[in-house]
C-alpha cells in the first residue's frame, strides 16, 4: 500500500507511489550508491538540494516519513540538506565552513554557481568530493573536465530517474555506473535501426525497479556497455 | 497509530503513564490526543519542573553551559520563579560566537546519548547566520514529534488522510511533521520542489490530482498558490474541494486574513504554526484560534521585558524565552528566541490547560513610534479589518530607532486616497500613535511577508512589484 507519493522532477511524469517496501529498497540504492563512492561510519555528508529529490529525501530516516533507514542510516554517515535554490549557495558554503562534510550532493545545474560562487572559498582547503546528481543530459567530456579541474575533492555523477524510483553513482575510479542488480533490472533501448545492440554505441537506459510494482521506463539517461577500469572489477554501464 | 513506548527515569510518573500508552488506544472521535493535554495546570507544573531539574543536571555539563550555570544547584530549583531568577538568558549572538570560536558545527549546547546525532539541521538564519543544531534518535522517537502528532489530532488530521506536505529535509520542523505522519498512518503527497512561489505549478497539480484533504505549508506559498491559480483561471473552490483544513508556517497571520482564505478556499479551518528553529520550539493553534499552544511537558516558555530582562505578567508583551524539557537534542535553556510574543492569560476555550503565546515577529522588525514598539503584524492585523485593504502588501517605513509618527506604505497606486485616510485614522485609533498612510506605488516583492507585510529600513522608491 503506498504511504508517500512524490512528484517527479519532470513534468508529467505522474507521482512515483511508495510504499514502505519501495521506500525500504529504494533507499537501499541509495545507500548503495553512497558506499560506492565511498561513504562510511562517521562521514558527513550534505546535500543541496530541494526536499523533494530522492537524493535528499532518501538520505536520512529523519527526511521522509515511513522511511525506516535511509543512506545515513545505512552507512553511518551523518546527514544534512540545504534546501536547493540558488538563492542558498551562501548557507551551503557556511555549511562546507562549519560542517566540514566528506562528501557534497548537488544538482548539476548548481555545479557552474558552486565553482564560481561563495562555495568556491572555503574549498581552496578542503573540498569534499561533489556528487553531481543527473537525470539525462551526462556533462560531456570536456566540461566535467572542467569541473574536475576547479573542484579540488574530486567528482562523480549519480545516475538518477525519479519516474523509475532509479539511483546509481559511479565508481569513483573506474567510471562504470554501479546498478544493483538485487534492485534493478536494467537494459540499454537503443533507437530504432542502430546498427547492433552490442555495438559500443550509447543507448537509453531502461530500467524496472525490482522493489516497485511498475512497468520498465525508458529513462533519459544515455550510457554505454562499460569497460572493465584498471585496477576495478566492475562491469557494466558507463554514462555517455 | 503506533509511537514508539518511551522508557522514562524515575520522577515522571505523571507524565510517563499517557506518554507510555500506545498511541492506539486513543480511541476514534475523542477530542484530545492524551491526557496530558488537559491535566490541571498544577500536575502540568509539578512534572515540568522535575523535567526542568533534570534538563539542568544535563545542562551544566555542556560545554556551553558548563560555566554560565556553575552557580545553579538544580535541586534547589523549586520554582520556574527561581530558575528565572538564577539561569541567566542568552542569544543567538551567544551561539554564533561560540560557532566561530569553535570552527565546527557544534555549540557545545548538544545533549546527545551515546549514539550520538541522528540528524543535523540548519537553524534559520536569523541575523544572517543560521547555526546547527542536532537531533538524536530519542528525540525523534519520544520528543517534539509527540507534539507534533497532538496538534495534527488537535487540528482536524486524522489517519488515513490525504496530506500534502512540502516538506524540504533541512528544516526541523519537516523533520518532526515526518515522524509524526507515520504515527498518524497519514497517505503523504509530496509536491516537487521547495516552498518559493516558482513551484506553485507542481503544487497546483498535485491538489488538483491527488485531491489532499489536509495541507502543510507555509504561509507565503498557500497565497501563491491561491494567486497562480485564479490567475490561470481555475475556480478556486473547486480546486480546493477536497482540502478540509489547511496548516501554514512561516509568519504570523492576522484573523482577517484567515477568514478571507477560508472563505476564498472553502476551508473547515486554517491553522497557524509559530515557534522558531533557533531553539527547536513551536506551537500550533487550535479551532479557538486563540494563540499558540505550548506544550509545558516539551518547553517552558516566558516572556521578557526587552529592556530590564525581568518577566512580564500575561497579556504583556516582551521577547520570548525558551527552554526545552526533553534531552537528546540541542539544548536550549533560557533562549532569547528575539520573537516579539506574549502569553496569554487565562484558559482556552478548547479545554487545553498549557500556556498559550502569540506571536508577532522578530523584534528587529518592530519600530517604536513615541516609546510604544509596533510589529508589522500590528499594522497588518488592523488593515485587515478594512474591507479593500485585506493582505493588501504594505511596508513600514524605518526613520531611526524613535519615530515621532509611524508611517505605512500601501501596495498600489493612489487609487484611493479616502481609504487610505481611513486606514491611518483606524490605525491610529487602535495603536494610539500618529500613523500616516499612503499608497506607495510598487513595493518591492519579497520572498517572504509578500502577501503580508514587509519593512523598509528605509523610504522606499521605485522598486519592483507585481501585482496578484
Amino acid at each position: 500500500m503506498s504511504v508517500l507519493a512524490v512528484q517527479p522532477e519532470r513534468p508529467g511524469a505522474g507521482f512515483v507511489e511508495l510504499s514502505r517496501e519501495a521506500l525500504c529498497g529504494y533507499a537501499e540504492a541509495l545507500g548503495r550508491a553512497w558506499g560506492a563512492l565511498g561513504a562510511g561510519a562517521g562521514d558527513r555528508v550534505v546535500i543541496y538540494d530541494y526536499g523533494s529529490s530522492p537524493v535528499a529525501y532518501l538520505a536520512s530516516q529523519a527526511f521522509a516519513p515511513y522511511l525506516e533507514r535511509g543512506a545515513a542510516e545505512l552507512t553511518g554517515a551523518t546527514a544534512l540538506c540545504v534546501d536547493g535554490l540558488v538563492d542558498n549557495v551562501g548557507r551551503l558554503a557556511h555549511v562546507l565552513r562549519h560542517f566540514k562534510p566528506r562528501f557534497l550532493f548537488a544538482r548539476a545545474e548548481l555545479v557552474p554557481l558552486l565553482l564560481s560562487g561563495p562555495t568556491a572559498m572555503p574549498l581552496q582547503q578542503r573540498a569534499p568530493r561533489l556528487v553531481v546528481s543527473i537525470d539525462g543530459d551526462t556533462p560531456a567530456h570536456s566540461e566535467r573536465a572542467s569541473w574536475e579541474g576547479r573542484w579540488r575533492g574530486g567528482l562523480s555523477l549519480l545516475a538518477r530517474c525519479d519516474a523509475a524510483a532509479f539511483l546509481a553513482a559511479e565508481c569513483p575510479r573506474c567510471r562504470a555506473l554501479r546498478v544493483p542488480e538485487d534492485l534493478y533490472e536494467t537494459r540499454i533501448t537503443r533507437a530504432p535501426g542502430a546498427r547492433s545492440p552490442h555495438a559500443l554505441q550509447p543507448g537509453m537506459l531502461t530500467v524496472r525497479p525490482r522493489f516497485l510494482e511498475i512497468d520498465p521506463i525508458t529513462t533519459e539517461l544515455s550510457v554505454l556497455p562499460g569497460a572493465k577500469g584498471a585496477g576495478c572489477s566492475h562491469e557494466g554501464l558507463e554514462l555517455a | 497509530m503506533t509511537a514508539p513506548v518511551m522508557s522514562m527515569p524515575a520522577g515522571r510518573r505523571f507524565l510517563h503513564d499517557i506518554e507510555a500508552a500506545p498511541i492506539t488506544r486513543v480511541p476514534a472521535g475523542r477530542r484530545c490526543l492524551d491526557g496530558v493535554e488537559t491535566a490541571p495546570r498544577t500536575s502540568l507544573e509539578a512534572a515540568a519542573l522535575e523535567r526542568l531539574r533534570e534538563v539542568l543536571e544535563t545542562a551544566v555539563r555542556l560545554p556551553f553551559y558548563r560555566e554560565r550555570l556553575a552557580h545553579v544547584d538544580a535541586a534547589a530549583i523549586e520554582s520556574f520563579d527561581r530558575f528565572a531568577a538564577t539561569v541567566p538568558t542568552f542569544r543567538k549572538a551567544d551561539l554564533i560566537a561560540e560557532l566561530e570560536r569553535s570552527g565546527g558545527y557544534t555549540t557545545g549546547i548538544e545533549a546527545l546519548g551515546e549514539a550520538g546525532a541522528a540528524a543535523v539541521v540548519l537553524t534559520s538564519g536569523t541575523l544572517g547566520f543560521p547555526t546547527f543544531a542536532s537531533l538524536g534518535r530519542g528525540e525523534f522517537d519520544h520528543g517534539s514529534p509527540r507534539e507534533v502528532l497532538r496538534e495534527f489530532w488537535m487540528d482536524g488530521m486524522r489517519p488515513g488522510m490525504r496530506v500534502m506536505c512540502q516538506y524540504p529535509a533541512w528544516h526541523h520542523l519537516s523533520m518532526l511533521d515526518n515522524r509524526a505522519l507515520e504515527w498518524m498512518e497519514a497517505k503523504v503527497l509530496c509536491p516537487w520542489g521547495t516552498f518559493v512561489p516558482r513551484f506553485v505549478g507542481h503544487a497546483i497539480e498535485l491538489i488538483a490530482e491527488r485531491r489532499p484533504e489536509y495541507l502543510l505549508t507555509v504561509t507565503t506559498m498557500l497565497h501563491a498558490i491561491v494567486e497562480a491559480a485564479i490567475g490561470r483561471g481555475m475556480d478556486v473552490l473547486d480546486l480546493f474541494e477536497p482540502v478540509r483544513y489547511a496548516m501554514v508556517v512561516g509568519e504570523p497571520m492576522s484573523p482577517g486574513q484567515r477568514r478571507l482564505l477560508v472563505d476564498l478556499l472553502g476551508l473547515d479551518d486554517l491553522f497557524e504554526r509559530g515557534g522558531s528553529s533557533d531553539g527547536l520550539w513551536g506551537g500550533a493553534d487550535c479551532p479557538a484560534h486563540t494563540g499558540h499552544h505550548v506544550w509545558l511537558d516539551h518547553h517552558r516558555v516566558e516572556v521578557l521585558d526587552p529592556d530590564t530582562g525581568r518577566p512580564v505578567e500575561a497579556g504583556r508583551r516582551g521577547t520570548v524565552v525558551v527552554t526545552n524539557l526533553t534531552l537528546d537534542r540541542s539544548l536550549y535553556v533560557r533562549f532569547d528566541t528575539e520573537d516579539l510574543g506574549e502569553l496569554l492569560p487565562g484558559q482556552c476555550p478548547c479545554g487545553r490547560t498549557h500556556p498559550r503565546v502569540e506571536l508577532y515577529g522578530r523584534l528587529a522588525d518592530c519600530v517604536r513610534v513615541r516609546g510604544r514598539l509596533v510589529a508589522p503584524y500590528d499594522v497588518r492585523a488592523r488593515l485587515d479589518e478594512i474591507s479593500g485593504l485585506v493582505g493588501v502588501p504594505l511596508l513600514i517605513v524605518r526613520e531611526g530607532a524613535e519615530m515621532a509618527c509611524l508611517q505605512v506604505r500601501l501596495d498600489g497606486d493612489s487609487r484611493a486616497e479616502d481609504l487610505a485616510e481611513l486606514a491611518a485614522e483606524h490605525l491610529q485609533a487602535s495603536l494610539e500613535v500618529p500613523v500616516e498612510v499612503r499608497w506607495g506605488g510598487r513595493l518591492p516583492k519579497r520572498w517572504k511577508a509578500r502577501m503580508t507585510t514587509a519593512l523598509a529600513r528605509e523610504p522606499i522608491g521605485g522598486a519592483e512589484w507585481r501585482r496578484p
